[in-house]
């Protein structure tokens, strides 16, 4: 028991450090809603300002504490003012990488002056042992560091509870908007807040040199266990983070005691992060989860000349360039592979994976030891590496269902740091000092050696990225990558329609498992005997960033990505012009990657393709042939039946409905019925409980105990949204949520696509789409949406695009509708047209329709019957006509209505209607 | 409306203006305060130096790889070492009376990197590549073998084809110090000895046991240290528990340097072996009364000693960077290598090539009293009986040093055999005492 409690106390030292720097963290993130990379190299800057003042110049210690405290703080405000606040509108996934360039380039700097060889600073605190009992001991430095760190804690806490900076700060991070309509501003807290965060990562560093001592990682290492006690303190509570920081340092510490496999207890705060993400984590965002759009896609489209060029040309370099060159181009084709990984998870599917390289590594490990270990032919260990990374990338996935944006981030970093440090770089699963020697591959009776054969090796390389570059695409055309990028721009649509979002997400993390597993095996058996150490954690963070460079949306992207890989053509290429260009190879890097994030989101390649078009249609002129070919005009079959479409009559019937956000009851035991052919109109004043009506009834909001939903008479109330939409119901959403990368046509595709498993196989080798529905065909011809098919969304007007929401919906073949005020926004011819199409899908296709409007004149037209909920409560029910006149619902909402409608002037939507805000 | 848009174009092309001079502001910082390291290829020697004649003719190429430029170890001692040999030789008669073309190549740490350099090697015509370092030596070996180019004198064969390649030639002992370790803390009275041993190290592990139950003991647990460098204070703790009054460490230098103070304040009185170059001066400074009487194991005698006056010679006329240890593996290694170089080149008669120099290197016998004990390179341990895995180690003798007053001082006066306790084979002749 003594030994336990004495290694619990040295893990408080650790955990102190820990707790420090994730106050900085939060600080931050706090301020801005940025999750800073870069604090921990912020805070290094300051140390190494520290350390040159007082070994260089020979400051006293508190002088130059609060010189590299405020160096720190200065360049976190410049950082934020620079580089963060331009990018205030970007996705996560971009301000991640953006702090990604700052730390690289600071670690550059840091090597460049000052080497990375490790510095001894001695402690200017006091080190002596401080006997507790028995053999329990610990040196005062440490109970020191928990003195500053638990008193920095309460400072915080207080400072940010009580004081106006910290209320202001609490009012941004809830609402900008409503912050700056108060007069406060946004951009200069967070520059603050940036400063305090990484003035504080400063101090932390200085306190921590003469423990750990004095090098450009000093605190980059830590980063991770800071966040994983950040994380766990939600981002928000002070006492938390200290709590958690020094429960992570003792849970590390005990586990390394106690635990022999090597690895294990540094792995303890990435276990914890993955935890505790995925059980407080929510399977559907909720309603004002914000969608930050992620960089622009591509189509998918090959381009065959295109396609061929490239293998000429690669074909070329690899046959005439010599060995080192040839090298530096297969470095370059294995990194691409990777990175077409990271296309299909992030660009296509949007979840921010930060474990490809994981993967990669993975995948080397499985096909190295089966080649080094056994007699088994080249190709099969491949083949075996590939597959034996899907598991594991189901794995890392399976905490996507819960997670997502940032969080997904870190919780994919975490778990492929585990991988790294429990696998790669323990010698006994590496095997031992032989190391894993595979041997001279041989490919259909070919030596591919790439010391001996490389121009063989690349060639090979070259034939995997072709034929991973036509899946991806293939992938991008079909079903399966309408879901993936339906889950991508709206996981609350896309559910809706019946994906599976859950299983859209496994599938994409299995793709690119796989492929980043070809990539790692490729990359790693250009030599003989593998080499694990490559394969790091922080590697796949900037693979990302090569892939957002190249463009992460693009099949070419990763092409131009991959050649600022270490050891890939661009390196090749500057080394060549002066060797002595390498050591600022890491500094050109970060600093590039800066610019390039706030020149261009989308990547190298949009930039290309909006560049080549240019060219073209001006040469165009002088060579007609090189222009652009317009493209063939759209035919759509007719329907196979003439007629009306009707859809499957199915009834809804929901029985003491009631919906509770904690303690406020939004919903409260509402029953009604809506009959097929029929339009039940749910009417209410803002605040009502409409919205969360229709969200308990799709399944995006949890009903409670004793509320009862029945669907054709089977009872749905335990199914997920997802299987309520395939069982025939569907919706459409206040604030459209369409899938605007996606053109019309795709749109329409995505919510009558089959849901088969079998295509997510298919539409990798043939992605054949299904002929489109009658009822899709009927609603684009019902809603005259023939023109705009090849449109993307976020080119339509504002009513075209309310009527694709309808659309959309209605293309789901869905029996029951449930429309949450289609009209609003709409002018009043568009709302009676609106509102006459409503009647028909009801009247002619013999829907179930359920329609929340603020529009009194559209309700009045168009509906059979209405309910009316006020504070959650039904308080009438029945035709619209006697609805009207009821005095309880004249008082709470009609009375004004009324009024305008007896004027005879257009009663749009209310204010409240068409901002779409809809109250609990 | 026009203006207003140039404007805000204008106001928003200012924080790149302002990055872009941040970005010329930190190249310039960062290349004042940094050392001016390049990956300087020498050329042939002909002018005439402080009034020494240089040897003219046609070079002899050579190329040295490590890693300089990296955020990971770094070696620059090694390409010092390089340089000032080629100065120093091509002004004391060249190598077979021909100057000597000395390369480097720094690999960066990285795989890619060692595999240009070794590309580079082969496609410049090196003679052999000669005195090298480098985590990531399976990246180059293939390479080496294609372009049948010798890898001569390396001191610490890490990679394991660099320990069973038959183009490798490693003069050093690595790993096989950590074993000398074992015999001599068993050798001073330790009773209760615990293995401290760097992650990724663990596979020195085995070697380390098999000394210890040779010896007639055994290690009584093995902690793992994190590879980077963080609070050890629950490593010590560990590996102090139960007693232990000795510690064999297979610990970097950076490493060892965060940790001496949890060690320190732990008051341990645990007796430190560990390896040299690694647990060396830098390791230990602020600490000489915690490690006074601690004891280093290596493959080189100390630089003080007499083998080594024209080594420190050369460092003092060329201007090595003093910054540099050059009382290290990396520095004596490099020079040993060269010599040894020089010694099977001066031995061939006729074309010297890669070729040509392959063929001698297998036979070839190294005779540099005080430097490495006599190494005959046609009886490297795969050929008398050695374990699988370092069929090329020639070097099985150690020697020792300890701390005193924070310096490291000779021990040994002669190379000691560990052959036996490290892989149970007859002992080899480790040549007469030197000191």
């Amino acid at each position: 028991m003594e030994e336990v409690i004495r290694f619990a106390l040295l893990g408080l030292g650790i955990g102190a450090t820990y707790a420090l720097a994730s106050q900085g963290l939060i600080i931050i993130y706090r301020g801005s809603g940025v999750l800073n990379f870069a604090l921990g190299a912020i805070g290094m800057a300051g140390a190494y300002a520290w350390w040159e003042l007082t070994t260089n110049q020979g400051w006293a210690f508190l002088p130059a504490l609060v010189a590299g405290i405020a160096f720190s703080a200065i360049i976190g405000g410049l950082v934020h003012l620079l580089i963060m606040r331009p990018l205030r509108q970007a996705a996560p996934l971009v301000r991640v990488i953006a702090t990604l360039g700052v730390l690289i380039t600071l670690q550059a700097i840091a090597i460049l002056r000052y080497t990375a060889t490790s510095k001894f600073v001695p402690s200017k605190l006091p080190t002596d042992i401080v006997h507790i009992h028995n053999t329990i001991v610990i040196s005062a430095d440490r109970l020191i560091l928990l003195g500053i760190a638990a008193g920095l804690t309460l400072m915080l806490w207080v400072f940010y509870r009580y004081s106006k900076f910290g209320l202001a700060t609490a009012a941004v991070s809830e609402s900008e908007r409503s912050a700056s309509a108060l007069g406060l501003s946004p951009d200069m807290i967070a520059t603050l807040n940036w400063s305090l965060g990484c003035g504080l990562a400063g101090l932390a560093a200085i306190l921590i040199v003469p423990i750990v001592t004095l090098q450009p990682a000093v605190l980059t290492n830590l980063v991770l266990a800071a966040t994983a006690a950040a994380l766990v303190a939600g981002f928000r509570s002070f006492p938390i983070a200290l709590i958690a920081g020094l429960v992570i340092g003792i849970g590390q510490t005990e586990v390394t005691r106690y635990v022999e496999q090597t690895g294990v207890g540094t792995a303890v705060p990435f276990v914890l992060i993955v935890i505790w993400l995925v059980v407080r984590g929510q399977a559907l965002p909720l309603r004002d989860y914000l969608l930050q759009r992620l960089p622009t896609i591509g189509s998918g489209k090959i381009n065959k000349g295109g396609l061929a060029f490239g293998v000429v040309v690669g074909v070329f370099l690899l046959s005439a360039l010599t060995p080192i060159w040839i090298d530096a181009v297969t470095v370059t084709i294995c990194v691409a592979v990777i990175l077409l990984s990271i296309v299909v998870l992030t660009g296509y599917t949007g979840q921010l994976s930060l474990a490809q390289f994981a993967f990669a590594g993975f995948g080397a490990y499985v096909a190295g030891r089966l080649l080094a270990t056994t007699e088994i032919p080249f190709v099969v260990g491949i083949l075996i590496g590939i597959v034996a990374t899907i598991p594991l990338g189901v794995l890392f996935g399976l905490p996507a269902v819960r997670t997502r944006g940032i969080n997904l981030a870190i919780v994919t970093l975490g778990l492929g740091s585990a991988v790294e440090l429990v696998l790669f770089g323990n010698a006994d699963f590496t095997g031992g000092f032989g190391g894993t020697q595979i041997g001279e591959p041989v490919l259909f009776g070919l030596n591919v050696n790439a010391a001996s054969h490389p121009t063989r090796y690349g060639l090979m390389a070259l034939g995997c990225l072709v034929v991973v570059s036509l899946i991806v695409a293939n992938l991008r055309r079909g079903r399966s990558g309408r879901r993936l990028i339906a889950v991508r721009t709206n996981e609350r649509a896309a559910a809706a329609l019946g994906i599976s979002v859950q299983g859209a997400k496994l599938y994409a993390f299995a793709v690119a498992a796989a492929i980043a597993g070809l990539g790692g095996i490729l990359l790693a058996f250009r030599t003989t005997s593998i080499n694990f150490s490559e394969f790091s954690a922080f590697n796949s963070i900037t693979m990302v960033a090569y892939a957002m460079i190249g463009g992460i949306g693009y099949l070419f992207g990763p092409v131009i990505g991959a050649t600022l890989a270490p050891g890939a053509f661009s390196e090749r290429l500057l080394n060549s012009i002066d060797s002595g260009i390498g050591k600022y190879v890491p500094l050109i890097g970060g600093v590039s990657l800066i610019v390039l994030v706030l020149v261009n989101q989308n990547g190298i390649v949009k930039e290309q393709i909006a560049q080549i078009a240019f060219l073209r249609s001006k040469l165009a002129k002088l060579i007609p042939f090189l222009g652009a070919k317009e493209p063939e005009p759209r035919t759509l079959p007719a329907p196979t039946k003439e007629g009306t479409v009707k859809v499957e009559s199915m009834a809804l019937e929901v029985t003491d409905l009631t919906v509770k956000y904690g303690g406020t009851v939004a919903v409260d035991n509402v029953s009604l019925m809506v009959k097929p052919g029929q339009v039940l109109g749910l009417i209410g004043p803002n605040g009502a409980g409409k919205t969360s009506l229709i969200d308990a009834v799709t399944g995006f909001t949890k009903m409670a105990p004793g509320s009862s939903l029945k669907l054709d008479g089977k009872d749905i109330s335990g199914w997920s949204a997802v299987r309520r939409a395939r069982a025939g119901m569907g919706r459409s959403f206040q604030s459209l949520e369409l899938f605007e990368d996606s053109t019309v046509l795709d749109n329409l595709r995505a919510a009558s696509d089959p849901r088969d498993m079998g295509s997510y196989a298919r539409d990798l080798v043939w992605p054949k789409n299904v002929p489109l529905p009658d009822t899709v065909l009927s609603t684009i011809n019902e809603f005259e949406l023939e023109e705009d098919l090849d449109r993307l969304v976020e080119d339509l007007p504002y009513g075209r695009r309310r009527l694709l929401a309808l659309a959309r919906a209605v293309a789901t073949q869905s029996s029951v509708l449930l429309l949450d005020e289609p009209a609003a926004g709409l002018g009043d011819t568009e709302t009676a047209e609106l509102a006459h199409l409503v009647g028909r899908l009801a009247k002619e296709w013999g829907i179930a329709v359920l329609l929340v409007e603020h529009d009194m004149n559209f309700v009045m037209s168009v509906c059979d019957e209405l309910v009316v909920l006020d504070f959650g409560r039904q308080i009438a029910a029945g035709k619209p006509a006697d609805v009207r006149n009821d005095p309880a619902v004249i008082a709470a909402y009609l009375g004004e209505e009324e009024d305008d409608a007896t004027d005879g002037s257009a009663s749009g939507p209310s204010p409240a209607g068409i901002s779409g805000q809809e109250g609990v | 409306m026009k203006q207003h848009a140039r404007s805000i174009a204008a106001r928003s092309k200012w924080p790149f203006l302002v990055m872009f001079a941040i970005a010329a502001c930190a190249l310039v910082f960062a290349a004042c305060g940094g050392s001016s390291s390049s990956s300087s290829s020498s050329s042939e020697a002909t002018t005439e130096e402080g009034g020494e004649e240089t040897v003219k003719g046609e070079p002899i190429v050579t190329w040295t790889y490590t890693d300089v430029n990296t955020e990971g170890p770094q070696y620059k001692n090694i390409e010092e070492t390089e340089r000032v040999y080629q100065e120093w030789i091509n002004t004391h008669g060249g190598i077979a009376g021909r100057p000597l073309e000395a390369h480097f190549c720094d690999a960066h740490g990285t795989p890619t990197g060692i595999s240009a350099c070794g590309r580079e090697a082969v496609a410049g015509g090196a003679v052999a590549v000669v005195g090298n370092f480098t985590f990531t030596g399976d990246a180059i070996i293939p390479i080496l073998e294609k372009g049948k180019t010798a890898q001569w004198g390396n001191c610490c064969a890490i990679a394991p084809t660099e320990l069973t390649s038959k183009i490798s030639f490693p003069m050093g002992n690595q790993p096989l110090y950590s074993v000398a370790l074992v015999h001599k803390a068993v050798e001073d009275g330790c009773k209760n000895i615990n293995g401290v041993i760097i992650e990724g190290a663990e596979a020195f592990e085995p070697l380390m046991e098999n000394a210890a139950k040779a010896e007639g003991t055994k290690i009584g647990k093995f902690v793992t240290l994190p590879a980077t460098a963080q609070d050890y204070s629950p490593q010590v703790a560990e590996a102090t528990s139960g007693g232990a009054d000795c510690l064999v460490m297979v610990v970097s230098e950076t490493p060892y340097i965060a940790w001496m103070p949890p060690f320190a304040q732990s008051g341990s009185k645990a007796k430190m072996y560990g390896p040299q170059g690694n647990f060396n001066e830098n390791a230990v400074k602020g600490f000489a009364e915690v490690v006074e009487g601690d004891v280093d194991a290596g493959m080189y005698p100390d630089i003080s000693t007499e083998a080594w006056t024209e080594y420190r010679e050369a460092l003092k006329k060329y201007e090595a960077d003093p910054a540099q240890d050059y009382n290290s593996l990396g520095g004596m290694g490099t020079w040993a290598a060269y010599e040894g170089f020089k010694q099977v080149v001066e031995s061939m008669s006729g074309k010297v090539d890669n070729e040509t120099f392959l063929k001698a290197a297998e036979t070839a016998k190294i005779n540099l009293p005080g430097m490495v004990p006599p190494l005959n390179m046609a009886e490297n341990w795969g050929k008398t009986g050695g374990p699988k895995g370092f069929e090329r180690l020639v070097n099985r003798c150690a020697v020792y040093s300890e701390f005193k007053e924070g310096k490291l001082v000779p021990l040994s006066k002669e190379f000691e055999d560990v052959s036996e306790i490290g892989g149970g084979t007859k002992p080899m002749d480790c040549g007469p005492p030197f000191g």
